[in-house]
């Protein structure tokens, strides 16, 4: 079909479609007025019967933990696709780019703050079941603050740091601790993902029962994960940028 | 026992993940023999289970949050019925007999394939057993990932890449259509558990534009993975490309997930609010459906790409199941569902053949490869088989599922569907016959005016495989297809099967109030003449039809002319291009919902 | 104006479908794919809010206080990671096929069609 037509055919068709979505839109409940009830009863029980501050978190690694465990697999499929259609370039073709960062207040100020970022991902990660936070989040701070060595400092260190070969057994080991939590929990006798630990004292650190290592896992995956995917989409741009990629 | 449910899931994913922690450094065939191992746990707990299960409804609550009776679901629930399971054991055979038709027909970075097989298996096993909306869509999501992958493994072709692209754009946006309504369904339950959603659309009772275009946002997003027209054309393209064990799992399960998913829902959730609109529900289904069949067969016959055919006569089966569903009986339900078992062990065969053909000879394109065939005698066998299975021979394949669903219609006074699945059925089996003819025997023209062109596929360049095993696993599914339509327990079973999961008010007491499940009278198949007589018509008609159309250069030149000029604008809708793939299914969207926005307020 | 929020879930999407049905540059299209996932979050987010409400964290609040639903909150959460996993992918067929066709227009990679 030519452009036009396309368009045409989409407008008409969009001009139908939202018309009709429109009208189920004005079916929903006024804004502001949510009625619940799945929200209301969780956010109800989850200090007493969970000791946990952040109702979200809970929902994601607890209440909802199954749901999230598919999405880890789903974040390890695609860090895994992406290996597998970017394998042609092999590592061994870009472990000597340097591509550095020449200011050495640049890299030194970088350096520092890669420090400080990773901790503060830590921190993140740790405090999910307190304060707004938890694996996902965290993990993606992690990952960034390697991001930052390649961004403030240089290529070669980067890859040094967190080659393909060491990221994605990181990020497989996240997915697959998480499914092996669940199975774990037959171990105790009780139903996948449920909840083996003490829940500890609502506000602490200790507080989420064995939620804590479901949430570490997702930290692990999610970064592992991150640089999967941030790995191989800079071994393809320094490759072609450099002039190692394979000639067709 | 329910116990095994989330083993059955865990497991593959597991493996999946060990697999990407170790593949790098394993020995040489290691990685192969713990991804069967893992691909074989799931059918020994599938056939365990669907034997025990019998018709009841076996619920898993995860995390232990098991609600008490009457109180709120919190937590994610299994809900696994028979056709559940049995669709989630029919996931694993043909994951284990991919694997092991695969075990030396690909090879650079041959554990991420692993991987991304058992991470596709290990969803498309939870997203048929799962009982909570949201958790089918991220099963739904992890499926097609790991399926856009899988797509395009041969990524120094162009073609794969063009596929692949298609598909997950396609596919994603069909995801999109299903969140969108889910959110609907949210905001107006509060809900996320299938049985409470049906319970509280029910109590709440209305049917206005939430209700009704919510189940149209849901069911044109799942027909897109179930490729119905205009939802279909990316699976052409995503076969075309991927390497033939992954074609296998595409046509045999994976779509027919999508039509499993609508039915679900519409029984769970909108049979009772929108029970009083079964007619209009029915006529618009059947309506794609048979659109879908006609068009399928259509473009079919029109194929010469070996699996660009397949895909095709996929997409035509695929619609003749949602025919079966569309009638909202649990016969045809049934019949659909004793279809997709034997269409996906026919289908797989066919794939597999024509994988065989691409490593010995290099090519897949059935004037190319005219008469080259002809030292392929298993493989011969095994395509012949296979497509006879897929002709609905008297007492054969498919023959259970075409007549339960033509009884079905002829009860509900749709005297059309027989003749639109005899069509469908001619139309696509003839195609492979012609196919098989061709390559395998050598006979036929040389030229045909009526075949479009396609780009070459070639093989990953190695030495020369030994098909020994392989050619065997093609053999055995054929003959496993063919022997669907014998076993006369297995259409009892499924109808019995059929029965309980149409009955919505036993689902919810099951899941909602831990109640047992209703018990199902016993089901006896009766042949009928009518269907015996079809089957004939469809044996007779396949053959005929395949020896007349490889005779095709002799037809007078303004025929051929005027047939190929009437069948072009249906070609060239088939463009490859996904902004007009886009376009297409933001109209199916709006048409579909019209219809039912008019029929149903 | 209580379903304005709602309108611009719909009014998004239709952007990121209309850019992928018009556009000459696989990137793009990308980018519209994560467009049209950003209205989704739109609406999920919208169901769940209440007026006054705040976050759902209880560690510095008195558990009387209104919360938003913290439900569809993490159902976001996990739509954002399946939206980084499908740009993930796609992106890496946009990139082997620039490679391939040395061009970034679908309307060049073509070749399979029929």
């Amino acid at each position: 079909m030519s452009r036009t037509a396309r368009t045409a055919l989409f407008l008409a068709s969009a001009g139908g479609l939202g018309f009709l979505v429109v009208w189920a839109l004005t079916g929903l409940p006024p804004f502001g007025h949510y009625p619940g009830p799945y929200g209301d009863i969780v956010t109800h029980v989850v200090q007493s019967q969970r000791h946990m501050a952040n109702a979200v978190t809970a929902v994601v690694f607890d209440y909802r933990g199954f749901d999230t465990m598919g999405e880890e697999l789903l974040l390890f499929a695609a860090a895994s696709a992406a290996a597998l259609l970017l394998r042609e370039t092999r590592e061994s073709q870009t472990s000597d780019i340097v591509d550095a960062v020449r200011s050495d207040a640049s890299r030194g100020v970088g350096a520092a703050a890669v420090a400080v970022v990773f901790v503060l991902g830590l921190n993140v990660v740790a405090h999910g079941f307190i304060t707004p936070g938890g694996g996902f989040q965290g993990g993606v701070v992690l990952a960034a603050s390697f991001a930052l060595v390649f961004l403030a400092v240089e290529y070669h260190a980067y890859h040094r740091l967190v080659p393909t070969s060491l990221a994605e057994p990181i990020e497989a080991f996240g997915a697959g601790a998480y499914v092996g939590l669940g199975l774990i929990s037959f171990g105790f006798g009780l139903a996948f993902l449920q909840n083996f630990m003490e829940l500890g004292v609502f506000g602490r650190l200790s507080s989420g029962g064995s939620a804590i290592l479901v949430n570490w896992s997702s930290a692990l995956a999610v970064a592992g994960g991150f640089l999967v995917l941030f790995g191989e989409y800079l071994k393809e741009d320094m490759a072609a940028r450099y002039g190692r990629a394979r000639v067709r | 026992m329910t116990t095994l449910l989330p083993i059955l899931v865990a497991v593959p994913l597991l493996v999946a993940a060990l697999l990407a922690l170790g593949g790098r450094w394993m020995p040489n065939r290691l990685d192969d023999w713990v991804a069967f191992g893992a691909a074989a746990v799931p059918v020994a707990l599938g056939a365990v289970l669907v034997v025990r299960v019998g018709i009841r409804l076996l619920t898993y609550w995860f995390g232990g949050w098991r609600p008490r009776s009457g109180s709120y679901p919190l937590g994610i629930a299994f809900a696994s019925d028979r056709i559940g399971i049995g669709l989630a054991l029919l996931v694993a055979v043909l994951l284990f007999a991919s694997l092991l038709y695969s075990w030396r027909y690909v090879e650079d970075e041959h554990y991420l394939y692993l991987v991304l097989m058992l991470a596709f298996g290990g969803a498309m096993c939870g997203f048929a057993l799962t009982g909570d909306i949201f958790n089918m869509f991220v099963f739904f999501e992890l499926m097609s990932v790991a399926a856009f992958a899988l797509t395009a493994y041969k990524v120094e072709e162009p073609s794969p890449l063009q596929g692949a692209f298609n598909f997950a754009v396609s596919n994603t946006i069909g995801a999109f259509l299903v969140l969108l309504g889910i959110s609907l369904l949210y905001g107006r339950t509060g809900s996320l558990n299938l049985a409470e959603i049906g319970r509280r659309l029910t109590a709440d009772g209305r049917h206005d534009g939430l209700a009704i275009v919510a189940f149209t946002l849901i069911t044109c997003g799942f027909l897109v993975k179930a490729a119905m027209v205009p939802f279909h054309f990316w699976l052409a393209d995503a076969h075309a490309t991927a390497p033939a064990p992954v074609c296998v799992l595409f046509s045999g399960v994976m779509v027919e997930l999508g039509i499993y998913a609508v039915a679900r829902i519409y029984w769970v959730d909108f049979a009772s609010v929108l029970g009083q609109f079964a007619n209009p529900t029915r006529d618009v289904l059947l309506g794609v459906g048979t659109v879908t069949a006609v068009v399928g067969a259509v473009m079919c016959g029109m194929q010469r790409h070996l699996k660009r055919l397949l895909a095709y006569s996929t997409i035509t089966h695929a619609g003749c199941f949602l025919i079966g569903v569309a009638l909202l009986s649990p016969d045809a339900l049934a019949g659909a569902a004793v279809y997709v078992v034997a269409h996906a062990f026919a289908k797989g065969a066919l794939f597999l053949a024509g994988g065989i053909l691409l490593v010995t000879k290099g090519e897949i394109d059935e004037l190319l490869l005219r008469g080259y065939g002809r030292d392929l005698r298993v493989t011969a066998v095994a395509w012949l088989v296979g497509a006879l299975a897929l002709a609905s021979p008297p007492f054969l394949g498919t023959f259970t599922a075409h007549a339960l669903i033509e009884d079905a219609a002829g009860a509900e006074h749709y005297w059309w569907v027989p003749i639109v699945l005899a069509f469908a059925t001619i139309g696509s089996t003839s195609a492979i016959l012609r196919a098989g003819a061709r390559v395998f025997l050598g006979i036929g023209d040389a030229e045909d005016p009526l075949l479009s062109d396609e780009p070459r596929e070639s093989p990953t360049p190695r030495e020369r495989p030994r098909i020994v095993f392989m050619r065997t696993i093609a053999l055995g599914l054929a003959l496993g297809g063919l022997a669907v339509g014998a076993i006369t327990p297995l259409a009892e079973r499924a109808m019995e099967a059929a029965h309980s999961f149409t009955d919505t008010a036993s689902y919810l007491a099951v899941v909602l109030d831990h109640h047992g499940a209703a018990p199902v009278q016993p089901e006896h198949w009766h042949t009928t003449t009518s269907s015996v007589v079809w089957s004939v018509v469809t044996l007779v008609g396949s053959f005929v039809v395949g020896y007349a159309s490889l005779y095709r250069a002799h037809l007078p030149r303004a025929v051929s002319s005027a047939l190929a000029s009437a069948l072009q604008p249906l070609r060239a809708a088939h463009s490859g291009h996904v902004g007009d793939y886009i376009a297409w299914l933001t109209f199916g969207t709006a048409v579909i919902g019209g219809l039912f926005a008019v029929t149903m307020r | 104006m209580s379903i304005l929020p709602y309108l611009l879930c719909a009014f998004v999407f239709g952007c990121g479908l209309f850019g992928i049905v018009t556009s000459r540059n696989v990137i793009h299209m990308v980018v519209c794919v994560s467009v049209c996932q950003s209205a989704t979050y739109i609406l999920l987010l919208a169901i769940g809010y209440k007026n006054h409400g705040t976050a759902p964290v209880y560690a510095d609040i008195p558990s009387s206080r209104v919360v938003t639903d913290p439900i569809v909150q993490s159902l976001t959460l996990t739509d954002i990671v399946v939206a980084v996993a499908v740009s993930a992918v796609l992106l890496a067929f946009a990139l082997k096929a620039y490679e391939h066709h040395g061009s970034l227009d679908p309307a060049e990679m073509t070749g399979l069609k029929g």
